[in-house]
């Protein structure tokens, strides 16, 4: 029989070898828990919000949701809910929103859920504002203080949710609100600061000082441009239509909302894309543009329809205007 | 080897003797000898090789195709071939040529040298045409003066934009004569015979003052008569200039107006056209992008699991380097970015 010509030595080097290279490959990765798949579907969503692309944002929220809910995880459930009912604030869909933000509040007292309680109470504040309800606003802006804790952001828009509610309640006792709120904003020149400035124009308006208000929304789209946020610059030329407006210059009405709607299309914003559409047409019709009017009124009927908004053909039917 | 006989038999060389066999390869060495002087002889090239030859310089604007081993041709007869070529300081081809004596008698002062490339088959070869014989013999080493003339590739593109030419007169032709119906030749050619028949007989009248025309040319009082009538005329149309020049002013005013507005028409229809299609193409593009964004979550998501394995992948990979334990854990966001009130 033929004696092996391994021995000891070349035995222990393989050994070594085997201990050394086989501790990272050896084993395959082990399969995603759910968990993973919804943070994973959550942060998709959070990236594509940043973008401002919220047509995507909206569908990967709601799958998150979905995923979070597989498991029964109350505190991912809820900030997808709330994530989702972000868009919908931004969107106008204040009735979804109020929907979604009244399951996320079931969840957050069921289980306790502190750390999203001030926020949540902002939003719902927010929610209560764009539905015209201005008392339960102003008690959910009370909670939401009342959780704040530290968060000094968050404190900023409060104190910016209270002074529009005051602006809408009283301009006189929101003077001082705006004053405060310009000095704290001076200089950051992001999102924040443009929305204290159309602010200050909203205060101009209010008190019919129109060369301050254009003054504030220059300010306004100057700063919104900057940081590149949409909203804000969509809401800045819709603002600077209305002023424009009640000084009857249709052709500075259709160039502001012509501008806006561009924004809002993009984003894929029905309700906001259809009052701007209804403006516009009230703009062409006293500029003698009755065909072009006509068109936007009809864009603004599909787009207040119940069907779902094919944007496609909404885009097409705005591309020759 | 053995015979029928049983004996072994020998090469007949092993019988001759070794001065007969000296002789025998004697006789097949001249042999072999001869026969190379004979094809020596008889090789044409090889006789011309050992001719006198003339040397000339040939200047040529390019050398395409030419090698040392292009034939010159003298009067349309191979005389000689090329000894080199070179360029010159001044950027042109200088080719010397060999050509053989008895054919260089033909280059006299006025010969002319060219490239022919007439067949694209072949190579192309240096002509030189004959000389005059009043003109003296070119002497060696002379330049022949060299004239351009069209070669093959140039002879049919020239060809090629007749027969194109030729080609749309034909058509136009074709156009003009399929637009003619002989039927109305005839008709033309009838009309004409009445019209002169009629203007011989309305001559007839005019001259025996029959007609208005006749009357008109001949008659007295019909000319006082008009010369009245003209008179009012007149007067009717003063007035009539008076109000078309008041109306002047409107009808420039309206032209400039119509000016306008038909060169702002004239591209409309166009115009029109382009957005229609425009609106057409974009609706299809956005349709095709609607489709794939309705995909797009899905697809972003599929992909990212895809890179968490991946990134996985690289963790277990990282296992390995001792560094690992250092590498930074991702932190985790729960909740979009804090958005204003009313944006």
């Amino acid at each position: 029989m033929k004696r092996s010509t391994l021995t000891l030595p070349y035995l222990l080097a393989m050994l070594v070898l085997a201990g050394c290279f086989g501790g990272g490959g050896g084993e395959p990765a082990p399969p995603m828990r759910p968990s993973d798949i919804a943070r994973d579907t959550m942060d998709a969503g959070l990236e594509a919000f940043g973008q401002h692309n919220f047509a995507n944002a909206s569908l990967l929220f709601e799958r998150s949701y979905q995923e979070f809910r597989s498991y029964d995880d109350a505190a991912g459930m809820t900030a997808a809910l709330m994530n989702r009912a972000e868009i919908d604030l931004l969107m106008g869909e204040t009735v979804a929103a109020g929907r979604r933000l009244a399951s996320a509040r079931t969840l957050v007292d069921r289980d306790a859920l502190a750390h999203f309680a001030a926020r949540l109470s902002y939003m719902e504040a927010r929610q209560a504002q764009q539905a015209g309800d201005a008392e339960a606003a102003g008690a959910r802006l009370e909670a939401a203080r009342a959780a704040a804790g530290s968060d000094d952001q968050l404190a900023l828009m409060l104190d910016l949710l209270a002074a529009d509610l005051a602006l809408h309640a009283d301009p006189a006792t929101a003077e001082a609100q705006v004053a405060t709120l310009l000095d704290r904003t001076e200089g950051r020149g992001d999102a924040t600061a443009a929305r204290v400035q159309r602010l200050r124009a909203d205060l101009a308006i209010a008190q019919d000082q129109p060369a301050e208000a254009l003054d504030a929304l220059r300010a306004a789209l100057a700063d919104y441009q900057a940081a590149e946020y949409r909203p804000g610059i969509a809401a800045t030329h819709e603002t600077w239509a209305m002023l424009l407006r009640a000084q009857e210059d249709w052709a500075g009405v259709a160039d502001h909302l012509t501008r806006a709607i561009a924004v809002r299309l993009w984003m894929s914003d029905r309700v906001h894309t259809a009052s701007d559409l209804d403006t516009l047409a009230e703009a062409n019709s006293a500029l003698g543009q009755e065909e072009r009017a006509n068109a936007f009124r009809r864009v603004r009927d599909y787009l207040r329809g119940d069907s779902d908004v094919d944007w496609g053909r909404v885009r097409a039917s705005l591309a020759g205007y | 080897m053995a015979d029928a006989s049983g004996r072994t038999r020998v090469h007949y060389i092993h019988g001759l003797s070794y001065s007969a066999r000296e002789r025998l390869v004697g006789v097949f060495v001249l042999g072999a000898l001869v026969i190379l002087l004979a094809m020596v002889a008889v090789s044409k090239d090889l006789v011309q090789a050992f001719q006198d030859t003339v040397q000339y310089n040939v200047f040529l604007p390019n050398a395409t195709g030419i090698t040392n081993d292009t034939k010159v041709f003298v009067a349309g007869f191979e005389a000689g071939e090329v000894v080199s070529f070179e360029v010159t300081d001044d950027q042109r081809i200088r080719v010397v040529i060999n050509v053989r004596e008895e054919s260089a008698k033909a280059i006299r002062f006025d010969s002319e040298a060219w490239i022919e490339s007439l067949n694209p088959l072949q190579p192309p070869t240096i002509q030189v045409s004959q000389g005059s014989a009043s003109e003296p013999p070119l002497p060696a080493e002379a330049n022949i003066p060299v004239v351009d003339r069209l070669d093959f590739p140039e002879m049919l593109a020239n060809l090629m934009g007749a027969v194109r030419n030729l080609n749309d007169t034909l058509n136009q032709v074709n156009l003009l004569t399929g637009a003619v119906d002989p039927a109305d030749i005839g008709k033309v050619a009838a009309n004409l015979a009445t019209t002169s028949e009629h203007l011989a007989a309305l001559s007839g009248q005019v001259a025996s003052g029959q007609g208005s025309l006749g009357t008109l040319l001949f008659d007295e009082s019909f000319e006082q008569e008009l010369v009245s009538a003209m008179g009012t005329l007149n007067s009717t149309l003063r007035s009539t200039q008076a109000r078309m020049d008041q109306l002047e002013n409107v009808f420039n005013a309206a032209e400039q107006l119509t000016d306008q507005s038909s060169s702002a028409l004239a591209g409309l229809p166009e115009l029109l056209q382009q957005t229609t299609s425009l609106i057409g193409q974009l609706n299809q593009t956005m349709l095709t992008v609607n489709s794939e964004m309705e995909q797009f979550p899905d697809l972003v998501l599929r992909t990212r699991l895809l890179m968490e394995q991946m990134d996985e992948t690289l963790l277990a990979i990282q296992n390995t380097w001792p560094i690992s334990d250092n590498l930074p854990q991702p932190t985790q966001q729960e909740l979009v970015e804090l958005a204003p009130p009313n944006d």
